[in-house]
């Protein structure tokens, strides 16, 4: 999964939980759906932080 | 008559030219030939001739005269070398100042005093002129004017990104061959250039040719060279006869690698620099050029890689920031979501609390039975009929009236 594709279920699902059409049952799956989510993104963006900060202490300016 | 001595004679033409010429100057215009030059002894000794140019093939001789030029005046040359680019050697027009003198044992000769330089700059002029006008006339692909000013294939030739490899002219050992390496090779930003040698003797007789042959070489070396670099330093010898030539001219015009001049003089201006891609004063300027042209590269470079990282950079910072905002927002909506129900629920058992019996007859209703059977209507009820109460605290009987 890409990260968009992540990040735009999150949304989704906090959506739904927002608009209360949600019901109670279905809670806990949904709220432990959107935690592997944010987890998941969280660790990508980390992930690509870390490669940029490496790319740029590679190159020297002057 | 009885005969005289030579001494005699020649005394006596000495003094007759004395008395002519003594203290007498002249504006003479010669052409020199047989130069004989003492810079250690400071003097130099040199046949003027004046040909008949109408005369076939213009060579013949209608005057020859010896001429020298002593210490007090020796400056002179060297003065008119540098004004001009020209060398003081044979086969030049000059403008004379001259004075006349016999000696007995070394016959008539002038002394020279003074070189015009703009008579000679001003034939330089012209024979360049006339050059530069046979190359626009007979190589239209490669030379033409424009608005005065004379523009060449070589120079229309696209400018690499950076420049790394060269193609070397220069004389061997010379000032201008060791400057521009030097410059070059100690520029203060660490570039690497790779130079291929293309030596060559470029002053004097033949120099043209020479020129032109390391060209060839070039050529047929089979390197892709982003630039070719003439040099010559300032040195003893002036002379720009090569770089003045049709032969060079025409060669640099039309060379398919940009041609770059150091040449090495003040005010002059050769047909090789008026024709190559890129003419500087000196060979150390040749050199300045190229590493200046290669830092200004190197800086964009940088300043594209600095635009990278920052937009890279915010991008970053923005995702960040949208996924902070997502998160906070999951955690307050599950939190209210949650409160919601509990709400709902709060209010359920209220309602259901004030329906609650109990509670009802609390509040002061009572409810009416007979024979166990809850009454809701007075129609249902006749005067004598037995009836028990339910009240909060208990059960009481009672009688219809």
């Amino acid at each position: 999964m890409t990260y968009q594709e992540a990040y735009d279920q999150l949304v989704d699902l906090i959506d739904d939980i927002e608009s209360e059409t949600t019901p109670l049952d279905e809670l806990p799956g949904k709220i432990r759906q959107a935690t592997d989510l944010i987890a998941y993104c969280q660790e990508r963006l980390r992930a690509v932080e870390g490669g940029f900060q490496d790319a740029v202490s590679r190159i020297k300016p002057g | 008559m009885s005969p005289i001595r030579l001494a005699d004679l020649a005394y006596a033409v000495e003094a007759v030219v004395e008395q002519n010429f003594a203290g007498k100057g002249f504006w003479v215009v010669a052409e020199t030939s047989d130069i004989k030059n003492y810079p250690d002894r400071n003097y130099c000794f040199l046949t003027l001739v004046d040909r008949d140019t109408g005369s076939p093939g213009g060579r013949d001789s209608v005057a020859k005269m010896e001429a020298a030029i002593w210490r007090k005046n020796y400056s002179i040359i060297r003065g008119f070398e540098q004004a001009t680019g020209v060398a003081f050697s044979r086969n030049i027009s000059v403008l004379l100042f001259v004075t006349v003198a016999f000696h007995a044992v070394y016959g008539m000769r002038l002394e020279i005093h003074q070189i015009d330089h703009s008579y000679t700059l001003g034939n330089l002029e012209r024979e360049r002129q006339a050059i530069l006008d046979m190359l626009v006339r007979d190589h239209a692909d490669f030379v033409w004017q424009e608005n005065g000013v004379y523009i060449t294939a070589n120079q229309l030739l696209p400018r690499p990104l950076a420049w790394q490899r060269l193609a070397l002219i220069a004389a061997p050992n010379s000032d201008g061959w060791r400057d521009f390496r030097h410059e070059l090779q100690h520029n203060p930003f660490g570039y690497r250039y790779q130079i291929d040698e293309y030596l060559t003797q470029v002053q004097g007789q033949g120099a043209d040719r020479a020129i032109c042959g390391q060209l060839d070489k070039i050529l047929a070396s089979g390197v892709s060279y982003d630039a070719v670099v003439m040099v010559r330093g300032g040195g003893s010898q002036l002379d720009f006869g090569s770089f003045d030539s049709l032969r060079v001219g025409l060669a640099v015009a039309m060379f398919p690698v940009p041609i770059l001049t150091g040449i090495g003089h003040e005010r002059n201006v050769s047909i090789a620099d008026m024709l190559c891609h890129q003419s500087v004063k000196t060979p150390t300027k040749a050199a300045a050029f190229l590493i200046d042209h290669n830092r200004q590269f190197e800086e964009q470079c940088l300043r594209q890689f600095a635009r990278l990282t920052e937009a890279a950079r915010e991008r970053l910072l923005g995702t960040r920031e949208n996924l902070s905002m997502q998160t906070e927002r999951f955690r307050f909506t599950t939190h209210d979501y949650l409160k919601n129900r509990h709400l709902e629920l709060a209010e359920k058992s209220v309602t259901l609390k004030h329906l609650d019996p109990a509670n009802v007859l609390r509040r002061g209703y009572a409810m009416l039975m007979r024979d166990g059977r809850i009454i809701t209507k007075t129609s249902a009820l006749a005067i004598g009929d037995r009836i028990q109460l339910r009240l909060a605290d208990g059960v009481t009987n009672a009688t219809i009236q």
